[in-house]
């Protein structure tokens, strides 16, 4: 808490909070209603009044998820996805912000533009012919064909690329007179530097491996490969047409897909925040 | 922080490696089929429906041991998946999947025409098809594309406490449309129980609606039939003539009236309402709205709803006009056409097809009760069989009048049909009839001359 | 990082101008190195695909075999002129970006500068506030659907209960986008607010320091300090943000389908239409080439304007 300075600080203060709480329970009501739904037997989910607050505590749709399914086996895909391409990402995307934002290279900021370029097209349209190419490396139904085509990502270049420009300058120059290597200076000063921002890009990554859905659909063609949002939505699928679709179930399997990356968040959250400490531009 | 460098190579080799692990389990020496269609959702792993795919299964695997049937599960998205998977060359030897959206699979030639089967396998022969649903696998040049599994026409659902509650008689399938007209205003309540009828009816608390209109072109479509008139000219070329005649601009009107004009049937915004409380089927089964139109699926859904009761739930055929006409839906059994490449596969696809349409399995359809057999013999002997014979045989009747839905014959149907979806949704929201409909034409024109190359 | 003498061989200075000129004028070219895996990464997973689709668009590629495509040209094109759907379709994704980026961008920046505030308890907000970023699309539109049900929502509960007039949210086209960008801009508030944080952060507290030393109010060193610093994640945030909102589709799928009456049919919607429902892959190829254009328009603009605005140079 910083000393109040003026006599204006408190009601600042308590205006930050009335804001922070007002929209806090804008994020959360919804929330919580998502479990409360998992909590109701299925077809209750539509009653009149609205009851924001589970009148009844009915597990049974959770129990269900765990023994209808391989839960196991789909954990441990998707754990071993992801850790490979939050890795890679990371990695790919570090050295190629390094590359954009603090070496001078013919063409370079061509090739930048071209990256940026390529965020502009929908992934809709390179769907199939992304398809076609990993099933012609023969990596259908394979980790590496659900790991490799995620190991880069243009957003995570910018993102790194616009925090690597934050870096003093002088850091470089003095890293270079000491006749310290490119590789030298960049695992040494900016990646400790930028611990944030790659903590960003890494939980960014990890969100959208975790729950990605579109690519795993296409490349897991076996039970074995399937990843955990994969194996909740063939549990959802309608595979009788005209089922009608058991959204209690739905909202404990979303429930359960999401808890693992709320976890990640509240841990890894600290490094977002801890910002000026850890970058060490203040020391 | 001081390692990070080091780190950094040791995820980089590792990142490189782990990809080498998979490996595609292969099995030698077998004729292995690759199948969609025989499982079911995780939950309805008891089910007699489960256990009915499943003993088909095994029954075809014990009789022919040099055969593996390799079941998957039909997966989210099945359309994007199956396209997917036939450019890639991935695709499952044989699948189940809804004839209306078959057409275009057929005239991209990915599918095996059947003709070689009913060669190969003298005992699988045509007569043993429901012809309603044989023909929306038939083409006038002789091909059979896939071969029926099972469907149902649409009919009319109706709720009898409903029918009593207005003091009136159960409809019968000989009715007229000016019958069912009178009889959807004497079905549709306020809440003093005066009917649309009565000069006092109070608009503004309407307990129970006669009838449910929805913008979807599959439950309207049978109307238009039924006054003479039609969408697209039988070559599916235009809809300029057709979807504009009078005969149609008449049945659309109707329809249109029941909702706007006559108001038994609420406004969809109203219906929307009333309905995403406790989900259609709890509203009717309440008497809240009174009849739908609907397919034999929805005995299974109905059935299984909290509210049912039996006395709750009757179906009768469709009202008539110029003729007595309704639209039916299938899904069937397809070969893949690569299958043809190797004839030992083939004849033990031809054959398994052969197990699935044949009467063991096709029986089980009355215990499940979700659709008609295509099986002839099946679909009869069910009438007896089922949990609910009087409406088996209203579906058994109304079968022999229903004709194939446009999806089975042409490939850009599923374009023109979200036009028409389009067109009624902005008629029933009380736009201009002719304008709306003039607009489709337009919009349904352009997109079938590009897709016939013009 | 090369001596002179080492430079000045006869292999780097004979042949044509342009290698003359990229031996000489490029003193870093260790720096092809460095994006060496993620160029490789994009053009095997990136270019090679567009290429693909680009040729596709030429193509009337209906099939499942796109050997046999035939190319038909601009035909596809020429098509899309007069189709009234696409042209909704653009409407209504320009009218979502135009909704959503300003909104969402100020949004969850004042939640950001909330946050930034050494405020007990931040930690915890700062958590629920990231919920809805990490639930999957299917589990928000269950949520908000049920939320906006116009008869037993609790939002119409709500409103009725504090006596304002109910409103059919995602039923009436009047309101169905408004209400979608309400959504999205729940969902997205969370993560657009982390980096609004990064770039909060990066600004060195002395700065502040020094100005209130010159007694500069809060307001004052908000719009003097602050919005100027944070430029580069105001650039970041207009830019990616027109990118994803002219390629929003996840929500429109899953909530209101394109519905009511066309009303939130959106670009990408249309084309995944096309491409997956209709199999009208070499049609939905050039539409997604002409949203591409329109993008790039759209992001070469504002990168122009806002090098005008911001001197400091960001490319």
């Amino acid at each position: 808490m910083v000393k109040p300075k003026h006599w204006w600080d408190l009601p600042v203060n308590i205006l930050g909070y009335v804001i922070l709480i007002g929209a806090t329970l804008m994020m959360v009501v919804p929330f919580i209603w998502m479990v409360t739904t998992s909590l109701k037997p299925s077809g209750s989910e539509f009653s009149y009044p609205p009851q924001l607050l589970p009148t009844s505590f009915d597990f049974s749709n959770y129990t269900d998820l765990f023994t209808l399914v391989p839960f196991g086996k789909y954990f441990l895909n998707t754990i071993l996805v992801t850790f490979f391409t939050v890795s890679g990402q990371v990695i790919v995307c570090a050295m190629a912000a390094y590359g954009f934002s603090r070496l001078h290279f013919m063409g370079r900021d061509t090739i930048f533009l071209l990256y940026l370029a390529t965020m502009m097209i929908p992934f809709q349209i390179t769907l199939i012919p992304l398809f076609l190419i990993v099933f012609g490396l023969g990596w259908i139904n394979t980790y590496q064909g659900l790991i490799i085509p995620g190991i880069s990502s243009v957003f995570g270049i910018f993102l790194l690329r616009q925090s690597f420009q934050g870096i003093p300058q002088d850091y470089h120059d003095a890293a270079r007179i000491d006749g310290a290597t490119e590789w030298v200076i960049f695992t040494r000063i900016f990646l400790p530097l930028t611990g944030p921002a790659l903590t960003t890009l890494a939980v960014f990554a990890f969100m959208g491996t975790w729950t990605d859905l579109l690519w795993p659909l296409l490349i897991a063609r076996s039970q074995e490969m399937r990843t955990l949002e994969l194996g909740l939505a063939y549990f959802n699928a309608n595979t009788t047409a005209f089922r009608q679709t058991n959204w209690p179930m739905v909202m404990a399997a979303a429930v359960v897909v999401m808890l693992p990356v709320l976890i990640v968040y509240i841990f890894a959250q600290r490094y977002f925040v801890a910002g000026i400490s850890l970058s060490g531009i203040k020391g | 922080m001081k390692n990070i460098g080091k780190l950094f190579a040791l995820l980089v080799v590792l990142a490189l490696i782990v990809p080498t692990l998979a490996v595609i389990a292969q099995t030698e020496g077998q004729i292995t089929l690759r199948v969609i269609g025989l499982e079911v959702v995780p939950e309805e792993r008891e089910t007699p429906l489960a256990i009915a795919k499943q003993a088909a299964r095994t029954r075809f695997m014990e009789a022919h041991p040099n055969v593996f049937i390799e079941s998957l599960e039909s997966p989210p998205e099945f359309d994007t998946q199956l396209l997917v998977d036939l450019a890639a060359g991935t695709a499952p030897d044989i699948w189940y999947q809804d004839a209306s959206t078959a057409a275009r699979l057929v005239d991209t030639g990915n599918v095996v025409d059947m003709n070689l089967c009913l060669d190969l396998v003298p005992d699988l022969t045509l007569d043993r098809f429901v012809s309603g649903m044989l023909d929306m696998h038939q083409r006038d040049t002789g091909e059979v594309w896939g071969l029926p599994d099972g469907g149902t026409p649409m009919v009319m659902f109706y709720n009898p406490e409903s029918v009593a509650r207005a003091g009136l008689e159960n409809p019968t399938s000989d009715w007229t449309w000016d019958e069912f007209l009178e009889f959807t205003q004497k079905m549709t309540l306020d809440n003093q129980g005066r009917n649309r009828l009565d000069p006092n009816f109070d608009e503004e608390n309407v307990v129970q609606w006669g009838f449910r209109v929805r913008k979807y072109t599959f439950e309207w479509i049978y109307w238009v039939w039924q006054n003479g008139g039609d969408v697209i000219s039988p070559d599916g070329t235009t809809v300029d003539g057709y979807l504009n005649s009078p005969e149609t601009i008449e049945a659309i009107t109707f329809l249109r009236d029941l909702v706007l004009k006559y108001g038994v049937a609420p406004e969809p915004s109203a219906l929307d309402q009333l309905v995403q409380q406790f989900g259609f089927l709890t509203s009717f089964l309440r008497g809240e709205v009174a009849m739908f139109p609907r397919g034999h699926w929805e005995i299974v859904g109905l059935t299984t709803q909290e509210d049912y009761e039996p006395g709750r739930v009757a179906v009768v055929g469709n009202p008539s006009k110029v003729e007595d006409v309704t639209v039916i839906y299938e899904s069937g059994w397809f070969i893949n056409a690569t299958v043809a490449n190797d004839p030992d596969k083939l004849l033990a696809a031809c054959q398994f097809v052969d197990e699935l349409t044949g009467r063991e399995y096709q029986d089980t359809k009355v215990v499940t009760g979700l659709e008609l057999s295509a099986n002839r013999e099946s679909a009869q002997a069910a009438v007896e069989a089922s949990a609910w014979p009087e409406m088996e045989a209203v579906f058994v009747e109304e079968a022999e009048l229903g004709r194939r839905n446009y999806g089975s014959m042409y490939a850009n149907w599923p374009v023109v049909e979200t036009a028409l979806d389009l067109m009624m949704e902005n008629i029933l929201a009380g736009g201009d009839i002719d304008e709306e409909v003039a607009i489709a034409v337009e919009e349904i024109d352009r997109e079938l001359a590009r897709a016939s190359g013009g | 990082m090369q001596n002179k003498a080492f430079l000045e061989q006869p292999f780097f200075t004979t042949g044509p101008g342009w290698w003359r000129r990229f031996w000489t004028r490029s003193n870093e070219r260790v720096g092809y190195l460095f994006i060496l895996p993620s160029l490789l990464h994009l053009i095997a997973f990136l270019l090679i695909p567009l290429l693909f689709s680009l040729y596709l668009s030429f193509t009337d590629w209906r099939g499942t075999n796109f050997y046999n495509a035939p190319f038909i040209g601009l035909s596809n094109y020429e098509f899309m002129l007069g189709d009234r759907r696409w042209w909704n379709a653009m409407g209504n994704s320009a009218y979502f970006t135009a909704l959503s980026v300003p909104l969402g961008m100020i949004i969850s920046l004042g939640i950001a500068l909330v946050m930034n505030q050494k405020l007990r308890g931040v930690y915890f907000f700062r958590t629920l506030f990231f919920m809805p970023v990490i639930s999957s699309w299917v589990a928000v539109s269950v949520i908000w659907i049920t939320l906006l049900d116009p008869q037993a929502g609790m939002v119409n509960y709500f409103l009725k209960s504090i006596g304002l007039p109910t409103v059919n949210w995602l039923g009436d086209p009047a309101s169905a986008m408004p209400s979608l960008v309400m959504i999205t801009i729940w969902k997205g508030a969370g993560f657009n607010m982390v980096i609004w944080l990064a770039g909060l952060q990066a600004i060195p507290q002395e700065l502040y320091e020094a100005a209130a030393i010159d007694g500069a109010n809060a307001r004052q060193s908000f719009f003097r300090l602050t919005l100027p610093l944070l430029t580069p994640t105001t650039f970041f945030m207009a830019i990616t943000g027109v990118i994803s909102s002219f390629q929003v589709f996840s929500s429109v799928y899953v909530i209101t389908g394109g519905g009511p009456r066309g009303a939130t049919d959106v670009a990408v919607h249309r084309i995944y239409l096309r491409a997956f429902e209709s199999f009208d892959m070499g049609y939905a190829s050039a539409l997604a080439w002409v949203l591409f254009f329109v993008i790039f328009v759209f992001t070469l603009l504002q990168v122009w304007y806002m090098r005008r605005r911001e001197e400091q140079a960001l490319f």
